[in-house]
């Protein structure tokens, strides 16, 4: 049923990096899948399996060294900027720019993304509104806490309504409160009819969110699928015990 | 290829970031009006202390011999301003004195052989490769000669001869510069190099920041997320450079025009009067597109070296010899004033540029050079961006992970053309 008219479609995408003092290194090697509309997939894994690498390519910051990837249909090497339209994408690396106000980072982004010059403020009223940022969004972020320019950032990714969102390790370092927030915020978007592509660490935030996952580990995918269908393959029940089964099987 | 909108966006944006940051205001608009009296101070008591080291040095003068007859000569040399006489042992002392620099000049006295009984044979001893021994020289041989003339004076009237009747030759000394030339050499010294380090200082903040700051504030990640060319990123970003670096210069250039004259007048004292520090308004034009192009020319090549740096101070370390090179070069080769516009000066980037620079303060419009300068500068600014444009495509430098340099990368990747690890 995968086919290349899924909102993100991954055939053998492969990347190695060339380390000047540990040679190449494969960080993602011939991995596969897809996401269907409106759904949340989960890449689970542990630190330096891969995740980052991969989402990277799929939002073309990093070239794939091999194999395709389509982001609603548009190859991510050959159409990059068509790409990026469709795409949003958040992680704790990208940063905001510090000397902007929230504001003008929403609009920046909402007009460099290719949304409507004249709908551009009413979508920043929007964004501002429903992440809560009213009060300082006049104000410089680097004067704002942690936690607001992490509201900030999430409108930044949605600033020009794109179809497919990717977040990498979207709670890494957040509080509970929070976490849940961000939670919260996935579903919310999923029932917008948002197609949600999103890295974790955390077994019971894959749990809890995903309609289908995929356990990513030493840059091969080991197995993907719904919940249930990776339980039935394990016989396991918990997340963290098919996980586990599936590592020890590939070793 | 290139889009209009996406490149504005990217310059506004970071225009807008840069005006609310004090340093680079200041580097911008203040530093360039305010600094540069200082900078012009420094440099007139630096060049006054050292010119006034040569000149203003009391001579150590040692004469010696018959001097009975005509004591009023070894009086006048020793009334001279800026003139002690000193003694030596003997006449080879003298002379080892002289070449060791401890004794300026040697003064001989002598009645001369068969000659009247007031004759006397002046013999002096010098070292013509040290300047205070030939400045010590011109001044004993003023005396001497204004010695001379007044006894010439003297024995004419008592033979009968009046006035200058027996003079035969008439030497008057004049400064073939007019005033106006004079001061328009100073500027042509001083304006393009002040020029130059302005538009540096208004440069190199913004260049640094947007390439190498980026990086260290993680938001390159976010900009390479922008659904648009990398070239319009590049372009907006050094479209933003480039004019404030332009900004600083034009400022700079303008508060040097406009002040100049009351500027210096404490510094120059009388002289101020003989002085023209005019720019004619017809040259305002080539300068304006002078400073430009030399703006154009620092901005993307302080990127270019900034690409390479992973945290802003790293990037000014990396930045700063090529800043001392861009100021120093220049600053030497303007010292020399007979030094024109050739066809092979017309192709030494930023030198050229100084020199249609000067020469334009100087009313001298060589255009067929000054067409030929400012193509090659053109084409120098564009090589610069094709390599920028290079870097851009190397992921591995653009977040971080390179380890080569500029210098490998040029010799690794662009002369070489290997793919692109990636
Ligand atoms: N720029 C890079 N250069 C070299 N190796 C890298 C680079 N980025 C990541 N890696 C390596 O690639 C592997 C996968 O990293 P990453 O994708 O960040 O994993 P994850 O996000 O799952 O923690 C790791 O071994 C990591 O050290
Ligand atoms: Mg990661």
């Amino acid at each position: 049923m995968t086919t290349v008219n899924d909102p993100v479609f991954v055939k053998d995408l492969t990347k190695t990096y060339y380390d000047e003092s540990r040679g190449p290194v494969h960080a993602v090697r011939q991995i596969g899948f897809t996401c269907r509309p409106g759904e949340i997939f989960g890449l689970l894994g542990a630190n330096g399996a891969g995740k980052t690498t991969t989402l990277r390519m799929l939002t073309t910051i990093l070239k794939p060294s091999a194999g395709t990837a389509k982001i609603m249909g548009y190859d991510v090497a050959e159409e990059p900027v068509e790409v990026r339209r469709h795409v949003g994408f958040y992680s704790a690396t990208t940063a905001l720019y510090p000397r902007l106000t929230a504001r003008e980072t929403i609009e920046f982004f909402a007009r460099i993304n290719g949304y409507d010059a004249s709908r551009t403020p009413a979508r920043v009223d929007e964004l501002v509104e429903r992440f809560g940022i009213e009060e300082y969004a006049r104000a410089r972020i680097d004067k704002l806490s942690s936690g607001m320019k992490q509201k900030v950032a999430i409108a930044r990714t949605l600033a020009h309504d794109p179809p497919i969102l990717v977040f990498d390790e979207p709670t890494v370092g957040l509080d509970v409160l929070n976490a849940l927030e961000m939670q919260a915020i996935l579903t919310e978007l999923k029932a917008q009819g948002k197609t949600i592509l999103f890295s974790t660490h955390i077994m019971s935030e894959a749990e809890k969110l995903c309609d289908r996952i995929a356990i990513i580990h030493e840059g091969r995918i080991l197995a993907s699928g719904t919940l249930e269908a990776l339980r039935e393959r394990t016989g396991a029940h918990y997340l963290e015990d098919i996980f586990v089964s599936f590592i020890q099987e590939a070793a | 290829m290139l889009n209009l909108t996406d490149t504005g966006l990217v310059f506004l944006r970071e225009l807008r970031g840069a005006l609310r940051e004090r340093s680079i205001v200041i580097n911008v608009v203040l530093v360039p009006l305010f600094m540069y009296p200082v900078l012009l101070w420094l440099a007139y008591t630096g060049l006054s202390f050292v010119i006034g080291q040569t000149e203003n040095f009391t001579a150590r003068v040692m004469i010696v011999g018959d001097v009975g007859e005509d004591a009023a000569l070894v009086r006048e040399i020793q009334d001279t301003d800026r003139v002690e006489l000193v003694s030596a042992a003997d006449l080879e002392a003298a002379e080892e004195a002289i070449r060791d620099g401890r004794l300026d000049l040697l003064v001989e006295l002598a009645p001369r052989e068969g000659g009247d009984a007031d004759d006397i044979e002046v013999r002096i001893t010098s070292d013509s490769s040290k300047d205070r021994s030939r400045i010590a020289m011109s001044r004993v041989e003023d005396v001497v000669t204004r010695h001379r003339t007044a006894y010439l004076e003297r024995a004419g009237r008592e033979r009968g001869l009046a006035g200058p009747a027996y003079q035969m030759i008439w030497i008057e000394r004049e400064n073939v510069s007019s005033s106006r030339d004079m001061g328009r050499f100073i500027l042509g010294m001083a304006v393009p190099i002040l020029v130059i380090i302005m538009l540096i200082v208004g440069g190199m903040y913004p260049a640094l920041d947007a390439t190498a700051g980026e990086r260290e504030r993680s938001t390159w990640e976010t900009t390479l997320t922008a659904a648009t060319d990398r070239v319009n990123i590049l372009a907006g970003k050094y479209l933003y450079v480039a004019t404030l670096s332009t900004t600083a210069g034009m400022l700079n250039f303008l508060a040097m025009s406009l002040s100049m004259r009351t500027l210096m007048a404490p510094l120059l004292g009388d002289r101020i009067q003989d002085l023209s520090f005019t720019i004619p308004w017809s040259a305002v034009p080539l300068i304006f597109v002078v400073i430009m192009l030399l703006a154009l020319f620092v901005s993307a090549f302080l990127m270019v070296v900034a690409s390479f740096a992973r945290t802003f101070k790293d990037a000014q370390s990396l930045a700063g010899p090529f800043v001392t090179v861009m100021i120093l070069v220049p600053a030497v080769f303007m010292q020399f004033p007979g030094l024109e516009l050739t066809t092979w000066l017309a192709c030494v980037p930023i030198i050229n540029v100084c020199l249609v620079f000067r020469e334009a303060i100087g009313g001298v419009y060589q255009w067929p050079l000054i067409g030929l300068t400012l193509l090659m500068e053109v084409l120098y600014i564009w090589i610069i961006l094709r390599i920028a444009a290079a870097i851009t495509r190397y992921e591995d430098i653009m977040t971080g992970s390179y380890e080569g340099g500029l210098g490998g990368f040029l010799k690794h990747r662009l002369l070489r053309r290997n793919p692109s690890r990636g």
